[in-house]
């Protein structure tokens, strides 16, 4: 691929030479005479013509017009491919391979595994998928894995983008790429990149509401506080609820944590309270503040625990006074959280428009290729240096 | 001498080129260059007429002039000029660098023509004259002579001669040479390119053997000035060696270069009590012959 596909014209140039070296080796007048002793020695005033004619210099010659013509073409070339070229790619989210009873009700993926395409996960490293078409089953060799099982951690999976860049690289150009998979709203960061391949998008059918366990701790010996969360493909949220140990009651409306904070002073509270808003914010939290122990979710104090605050069965962050005056005082309030971090964008169910989550539309490949004109004018520039130095290297002098 | 001999004074190589026969050419080489000329020769008996004097007793009564005696009744005795003969032994370099050259003369024919005239010149003076000739590394030998039948043999030799190969080595040489033990000039026509000191070797041999040696050094004029032009490609004539050069970047250096291989070769002649000559195509012959002749009359 060249970005400057104009200037391969130049490679009209190579003629140059090549008339050169052919006009060079024409037939011409010889002068004979006594002897050349007196002047074989001047390897100065040998003719640039005569050098003309030797074959290995034509040819670097040759090579430099070709590197400095195809540099100004600008070539890119791709930075590596995962396998040959395939004209039809079809990627597939790892969490439909989990239900084999949506592969059976999608006409797409009955014909897919019956047309045997080449399938891959829509997960880092595009796993390869082999289809089973009597059974209509999917199975994932576990060397095609590069990480976690069906990239179940965040940072494993990458944005759709990345995917798709990568799957495009393994489809030849003017090829296909069909995504069956629901674009979600946490996969779609960054820009939209434009695709060699063309994309078809085909989502499969929405998912059901879904409810999970964000986080839960016991408050008495019968009670459990559970911080729960839901979402469908409308949005997210989370709740809490407070009941029997083992109950999991969904709290369809949104609430804060209730944090009590107490330190030293006025000014230790006021960076207890910063701390806490920084933890919060970090792993996705609403707090606020209260004053009463009875209503606080979650007790963060620099002060020693009174008889009050140790009948309550709540979670209790109790930090050194010292830690209040400490730069790290976030750090230290991070480490001594008492509940998980919610695992919002692996848990978030909400989607986006296919229209939406198709790649930008156009030829232009995706600028994952390097750019050759370095190399290339390096190349020329090392062929020209050994183009001079044959070309005015001293001549073996004659017998 | 008549108006013709006196064109033929300056005459060139290149003149002669157009005169199909050597003798003749020759003749007008010799006959033009010796316009003029008084060789002084000692009185005595000879061929040509010197002077009458009276008769002695104990004069050859053969040389007595009786015409003279008819017509006054007195003994005069006819006197020549007296003449002392020698040697002449012409070694032509007939090798392939030889063959070199320049409008239509090479240095072949400059040689053959002059070698002719030498020979012509050799002979009316009575020397024997004999030639040598140097190709494809041997030596064509015609041993010194004085009959006027070895002289057209010699011309007739010296239109055959083709440049072919290489200087030949000594041995080749010594073996034509040794047998004439008489003294005189032993002539070298050639244009003395050496592919190492081959022929400053045989002159330094020839001189050990008491041979007065005379070189005549032929090159062509724009070989001397390396008078060529723009991008040129020379052929070596003895190996076929080519060589692509831009004339005039190489002009200077070149011509320094021959100049300073020719005093070379000058002080190593020199050195060996010989003399070197140079001559140029375009030249006429009569430098050389005079510098022969000089050294001739020398020698005699």
């Amino acid at each position: 691929m060249f970005s400057a596909p104009l200037w391969l014209y130049g490679l009209a140039t190579l003629a140059i030479p090549l008339a050169l070296h052919l006009w060079s080796r024409r037939p011409r007048e010889v002068i004979r005479v006594g002897s050349l002793r007196h002047i074989a020695e001047l390897a100065e005033a040998r003719s640039w013509s005569a050098r003309l004619t030797e074959p290995l210099l034509l040819a670097l010659r040759l090579g430099i017009l070709a590197c400095i013509v195809l540099a100004l073409a600008g070539p890119r070339f791709s930075a590596g491919r995962l396998g040959s070229s395939v004209n039809h790619l079809v990627l597939i989210e790892p969490a439909l391979l989990l239900d084999s009873s949506l592969i059976r009700s999608d006409p797409l993926l009955d014909s897919l595994t019956r047309s045997r395409a080449t399938v891959r996960l829509l997960a880092r490293g595009l796993p390869r998928v082999q289809l089973d078409g009597v059974r209509t089953e999917f199975r994932v060799p576990s060397s095609e894995f590069k990480g976690s099982p069906l990239g179940t951690r965040n940072a494993e999976r990458g944005t759709l983008w990345d995917l798709l860049v990568s799957a495009d690289r393994l489809v030849s150009p003017g090829g296909e790429i069909t995504v069956i998979a629901r674009p979600r709203v946490t996969t779609l960061g960054g820009r939209r990149p434009a695709l060699r391949a063309r994309v078809t998008w085909h989502a499969p059918a929405p998912p059901k509401p879904a409810t999970w366990a964000a986080a839960r701790w016991r408050t008495a010996d019968d009670s459990l506080l559970s911080l729960t969360g839901w979402g469908d493909a409308r949005g997210v949220g989370y709740g809490q609820a407070r009941g029997p140990e083992g109950a999991c009651a969904d709290c369809p409306v949104p609430r804060s944590l209730a944090v009590l904070t107490r330190a030293a002073d006025s000014a230790g509270g006021r960076r207890l309270g910063l701390a806490l808003l920084a933890v919060a914010g970090l792993l996705g939290q609403r707090v606020h503040p209260v004053r009463v122990a009875d209503s606080a979710d979650l007790i963060l104090t620099t002060a020693a625990l009174n008889d009050s605050l140790l009948g309550l069965d709540r979670p209790v962050v109790s930090l050194e006074p010292a830690v209040v005056a400490s730069p790290t005082l976030a750090d230290s309030v991070m480490a001594h959280w008492p509940w998980q971090p919610l695992e919002r964008d692996g848990a978030d169910p909400r989607e986006v428009s296919v229209a939406q989550a198709l790649p930008a539309a156009g030829s232009a490949g995706p600028d994952e290729s390097r750019d050759a004109r370095t190399p290339l004018l390096l190349f020329a520039l090392a062929l020209l240096g050994v183009e001079r130095w044959l070309a005015t290297r001293p001549r073996r002098r004659a017998a | 001498m008549s108006g013709a001999a006196l064109s033929y004074r300056f005459v060139t190589a290149r003149t002669l080129a157009l005169v199909r026969d050597l003798e003749l050419a020759a003749r007008m080489v010799v006959d033009g260059m010796m316009l003029g000329r008084h060789v002084s020769r000692r009185a005595g008996a000879g061929l040509e007429f010197s002077q009458y004097r009276s008769y002695q007793p104990g004069d050859d009564l053969r040389r007595l002039d009786w015409k003279l005696l008819g017509r006054s009744d007195r003994y005069f005795v006819r006197e020549a000029e007296s003449e002392t003969s020698i040697t002449v032994r012409i070694l032509l370099d007939a090798t392939g660098s030889m063959a070199h050259e320049e409008n239509g003369v090479s240095k072949l024919d400059y040689a053959r023509f002059l070698a002719a005239a030498l020979a012509l010149l050799a002979h009316r003076q009575g020397d024997a004259v004999g030639l040598y000739v140097l190709s494809d590394g041997r030596a064509v030998t015609l041993r010194p002579r004085r009959e006027p039948s070895h002289l057209h043999r010699l011309l007739h030799e010296l239109e055959r001669i083709q440049p072919a190969g290489r200087w030949p080595v000594w041995s080749a040489l010594e073996r034509a040479l040794t047998p004439d033990a008489a003294r005189g000039i032993t002539i070298l026509l050639g244009d003395l390119h050496e592919r190492s000191d081959e022929i400053r070797a045989s002159v330094r041999r020839l001189a050990g053997a008491h041979h007065e040696v005379l070189c005549f050094q032929v090159l062509g004029d724009v070989e001397r000035g390396f008078g060529y032009r723009g991008t040129v490609t020379l052929e070596e004539l003895e190996t076929g060696r080519r060589l692509d050069l831009v004339a005039e970047r190489a002009r200077d250096r070149a011509v320094s270069r021959l100049e300073e291989q020719l005093r070379e070769l000058r002080y190593a002649v020199e050195e060996s009590g010989s003399v070197l000559i140079p001559c140029l195509l375009a030249q006429p012959f009569e430098g050389p012959l005079r510098e022969y002749l000089a050294r001739r009359d020398r020698r005699a």
